[in-house]
């Protein structure tokens, strides 16, 4: 069920009304949501709902035997059965086939041809997410973080919340569980903020990402030979906002779904591309992950307070697991390997320069850094969107070919770029006000801008079904 | 456990919640309001979020494939049940008669007079050569020659995409002449309203879809169907033979139709429990490619599934068997005309013909071209000849039969259901470039009963058109169905006596059939 779907929409606020007429029904409005969840879930694939159950009972009884264990020799155990059993669900579905083909791959190189297994599977959608997301629940009581909660539906919600349940944002069950203790509370600039953040993650999903992939993108990366080294780099430079608006679009719907439950979903993007250098990057490009990352795997590894080897393995391991966590494939082997790269190598100048958080360029200077770790980003987006080394080779070769004619680029194509570029530069500040604007309006302002975006949207929509690039992940 | 789910808290409204809900409430009103001016006025018909014909949004989530629903006239349909019901029996009753007579070889090559009793239209084809091919390719058929195959390719817009029509005219022929398979279902229907009966099929929805009445790919390759579909990461589909009625439920070959293309991925292919087969779609170029997983006669299931990130292009899968009989392909494109088929990239499709070699070449278009009340007619001859001469090129090969539209019809400004004005003029030119290329004709809009038929047909009861005028009831098509499968009957029936008259041996007894209008 995509978020740009009637069947969202009627979906979501069929879930919404019988919430609030639940609201004095607790035990009631909590199985609502879980089952709600559920049906959405199953929406695309029935059967694999028995792997997010499956996780859920693992965590629930191993949060509960953690926090009552006696010894931290059983705390650790059962922490450890936790993490093997949501990494083997991960492993199994999403890397076993990889590691496989990979294994044969290398030994090819010296001749020889081992037959390996096949799992014949499919990728569960949002595993990747969820099992990040009921890990931080096992980690947080072990580390003593978190007091597990008693009730079985609650967890289940945590895990399970429809709007984010797919692509994120991975939530800590310390942001969300506390959440459900108290009864939900609305207010009409919640539901503003709501609609206004789904309005929005809808124009980028289907006014941006959907038009410049179907229009551009797909048809370079299907057949770079076909246009020449400038088409290519424009074709990137679209393909960099699509993703940006595809992915950010996707969170903004899950977070404006989850504000008419009287409930908030952390962040995940800040303007990523107005970076000037890895690291300030991955703070602002799917902060959930990268955070989640730094705090249950950079840390826990040493982080920087090691040895100065020691750290920059850290960093480059965590980056790099950044990069694997987004696919199976050597496409994700060597983006994960670019990004760590550029990461240690940013440490490495910035504390050489001795810089510290403090330090403030010339504006001249962020400009050009800015440019540099954007072409950076959009360098590596070859990749990430390649469906194959073969397929990045192509679309490299093509970029480096010189030719520079410009005919498949037609003017409307010219027209959504610049402007998303424009409005992803624009002080963050411009967005706060339009929001208060739009938040602040009377009801019946509100319905005619929606109708506006509705007819909008209707007008510029592909008609094929474009998916959520991260469903995949 | 049911005590507890129960159980009321004291949570009471708080002011702000209240007036927040009641604000949500008023702005989804908003909403709502715009979206019934989109039904109310026509202007905006675009902007509707939901057509009539779709399935029900959420539910069409869920919804198993059902081979004997035809969802977009699922209210007329049963509006029709009672007496359909008595159709059906009467119709069963006469059908066993003709089986009787029927049953062996040479009684399949004699068309007895109940077989086409009440018909009521001849297929228009004066020099009697257009359909010849056809009917010998029949009469093989009919004489139980090993591997005798008739194949029949029915291009058509929305009165073919939901099999409306066409699964008639399969059900009857295959039940007459023999069951060769299903025949050629697209890979997925998206958000079209595309159906098949009488084989199940389920796909993945983030297969994305470049149909050619959308030129989505400007002049290109979009397969025998007329869609090219191009994976996203896990896309999958699965084509299974029925499980109900008398045809499609048995299969020996399953052919896939994809494209090779220097981007190509993998393509896992799975035949019932067998181990999975990979197809490799990359290639230095690109080109039209086909793989055939065969088995035993019987019911079986093909599950087809990407590997990898790199997308494959997929046009379709057939299924088909060893033994002699029919093969209907239903080649539906919603929101088709005749003229968005000259987007197939010539040599591309005339190896798609070549290699799928139907022996008659159905085009059913028009409906949709009668919308248009700037349609120029010149033009529209013109390029409906330039849309037979692209698809038919090797002389007679294969036959063709142009399909006239149903009725089409509007109210005018007093409120009267009437035909549209281009419509016979549609009709006429359909008939005239008929003639011209040497294909044979069969008037859809004097079946109905010509001008204003749409109005007759709707105020029947059960009703057997739809509110829009446009198409028809499950009952309606069904009756078009009938009229076009005893119009091939007559034909073949008249082609046999030819025969029999220029020293042939097959004779049917022709002399106590109908002689309605539209005869040769």
């Amino acid at each position: 069920m995509l978020f740009n779907s009637l069947d969202y929409l009627l979906f979501l606020l069929l879930v919404v009304g019988v919430y609030w007429a639940l609201l004095r029904y607790r035990a009631l409005r909590f199985a609502i949501i879980f089952l709600a969840s559920c049906v959405f879930y199953m929406a695309w694939n029935p059967a694999y709902i028995i792997l997010i159950f499956f996780s859920i009972c693992v965590d629930y009884i191993a949060g509960r035997a953690i926090f009552t264990a006696g010894s931290p020799r059983v705390k650790k155990n059962w922490l450890i059965a936790s993490v093997a059993c949501n990494l083997g669900l991960l492993g199994t579905f999403k890397y076993f086939n990889f590691f496989c083909s990979a294994t044969n791959d290398i030994f090819s190189l010296f001749g020889f041809d081992i037959p390996v297994p096949y799992l014949d599977v499919l990728l569960p959608v949002g595993i990747s997410f969820y099992t990040f997301q009921s890990l931080s629940y096992t980690i947080d009581i072990y580390r003593g973080r978190l007091e597990p909660t008693r009730n079985f539906v609650k967890f289940s919600i945590f895990i399970t919340f429809f709007p984010q349940l797919v692509a994120g944002p991975i939530v800590r069950a310390v942001q969300f569980l506390p959440q459900l203790t108290g009864p939900p509370r609305l207010n009409k600039e919640k539901v503003g903020e709501g609609l206004f953040l789904i309005a929005t993650g809808l124009f980028k999903k289907v006014a941006i990402a959907d038009f410049l992939a179907v229009n551009l993108v797909d048809r370079v990366f299907d057949d770079p030979t076909g246009y020449s080294s400038l088409e290519v780099l424009i074709a990137l430079y679209c393909y960099t906002m699509q993703m940006y608006c595809d992915f950010s679009g996707y969170t903004d719907v899950a977070r404006g779904s989850a504000m008419f439950f009287g409930l908030e979903l952390p962040e995940n993007f800040n303007r990523p591309y107005q970076s000037t250098n890895p690291a300030e990057f991955w703070r602002r490009w799917h902060i959930t992950l990268s955070s989640w990352l730094r705090d249950y795997l950079y840390y826990p590894l040493g982080g920087s307070r090691v040895k100065p080897a020691r750290a920059y393995w850290n960093l480059w391991f965590t980056v790099f697991i950044v990069g694997l966590w987004h696919g199976a494939s050597w496409n994700f082997v060597l983006y994960g390997i670019l990004h760590a790269s550029a990461m240690a190598a940013h440490r490495y100048f910035y504390r050489r320069a001795g810089r510290t958080r403090e330090t403030v360029d010339p504006t001249a200077l962020r400009i050009s850094k800015t440019a540099a770790m954007f072409h950076f980003t959009v360098l590596s987006r070859i990749l990430f969107r390649s469906t194959d080394l073969p397929n990045a080779v192509d679309v490299g070769g093509q970029l480096l070919s010189g030719s520079a004619f410009l005919f498949h680029i037609a003017p409307s194509i010219w027209t959504v770029l610049i402007l998303s570029y424009v409005s992803h530069y624009l002080p963050r500040s411009w967005y706060e006000q339009s929001k208060r604007l739009f938040v602040r309006s009377p009801a019946p302002l509100q319905g005619i801008a929606l109708s506006g975006l509705a007819i909008l949207l209707a007008a510029v929509a592909s008609r094929q079904v474009v998916p959520y690039i991260y469903f995949q992940f | 456990m049911l005590k507890r789910l129960i159980q009321k808290d004291s949570i009471e409204f708080d002011a702000s919640t209240a007036a927040a809900l009641r604000k949500l409430a008023f702005i989804l009103l908003t909403l709502v309001l715009f979206i019934t001016t989109t039904y109310a006025l026509p202007i905006l018909t675009r902007f509707r979020p939901w057509v009539p014909g779709e399935a029900v949004p959420l539910a069409r989530l869920f919804q198993p494939y059902d081979s004997s629903l035809l969802p977009a006239f699922a209210e007329a349909a049963a509006l029709a049940a009672p007496d359909q019901d008595a159709n059906r029996r009467k119709s069963r009753e006469r059908e066993s008669k003709v089986k009787d007579k029927a049953g062996s070889p040479a009684a399949r090559t004699r068309i007895a007079p109940e077989e086409i009793e009440g018909l009521t239209q001849q297929i228009e084809d004066p020099e009697g050569r257009a359909l010849a091919p056809f009917y010998q390719a029949l009469l093989r058929t009919a004489e139980r020659r090993s591997k005798a195959i008739t194949r029949v390719a029915h291009f058509g817009d929305s009165a073919v995409a939901a099999d409306s029509i066409t699964v008639t005219v399969r059900r009857r022929m295959q039940k007459r002449f023999g069951d060769a398979g299903h025949g050629f279902i697209l890979i997925a229907r998206g958000q079209m309203h595309y159906y098949h009966m009488d084989i199940r099929h389920r796909a993945s929805d983030d297969w994305q879809l470049y149909p050619i009445v959308l030129l989505s790919l400007g002049t290109d390759w979009y397969g025998y169907g007329g869609v090219q579909f191009r994976s996203a990461p896990g896309s999958w589909a699965r084509f299974a033979t029925s499980d109900r009625g008398e045809v499609g439920g048995r299969a020996s070959r399953f052919e896939i139709f994809y494209q090779i293309y220097p981007g190509g991925g993998k393509l896992i292919a799975k035949l019932d429990e067998q181990p999975p087969v990979a197809i490799d779609t990359r290639g230095p170029q690109k080109q039209d490619a086909w793989f055939t997983l065969e088995t035993s006669d019987g019911p079986h299931k093909l599950s087809l599934r990407t590997d990898g990130r790199a997308p494959v292009r997929l046009y379709g899968v057939a299924l088909e068997r060893e033994t002699p009989g029919v093969v209907y392909d239903s080649l539906g494109m919603v929101g088709g005309r005749a003229e968005r088929l000259l987007a197939f990239e010539r040599e591309h499709i005339q190896g798609q013909l070549d290699h799928r070699d139907p022996d008659l070449l159905i085009l059913a278009f028009g409906g949709n071209e009668a919308d248009n009340r700037w349609l120029d007619i010149a033009r529209y001859e013109r390029n409906l000849r330039k849309v037979v001469k692209h698809l038919v090129v090797q002389g007679n090969r294969p036959a063709c039969l142009l399909f006239a539209p149903l009725d089409q019809a509007e109210r005018d400004e007093r409120g009267e259901i009437r035909t549209i004005a281009k419509l016979p003029e549609i009709v006429e030119t359909q008939r005239r470039v008929a003639r011209a290329q040497g294909c044979a004709f069969f008037d859809t809009y004097q079946a109905m009963g010509g001008k204003d038929a749409m109005k007759r047909w709707y105020r029947q009861r059960p009703r057997l058109a739809t509110s829009d005028f446009r198409h028809a009831t499950a009952a309606g098509y069904e009756r078009i169905g009938d009229m076009f499968y005893k119009a091939i009957l007559k034909g073949f029936a008249d082609h046999l006596s030819k025969g029999k008259a220029a020293g042939g041996s097959k004779q049917p007894k022709t002399s106590d059939l109908p002689n309605p209008k539209g005869s040769n």
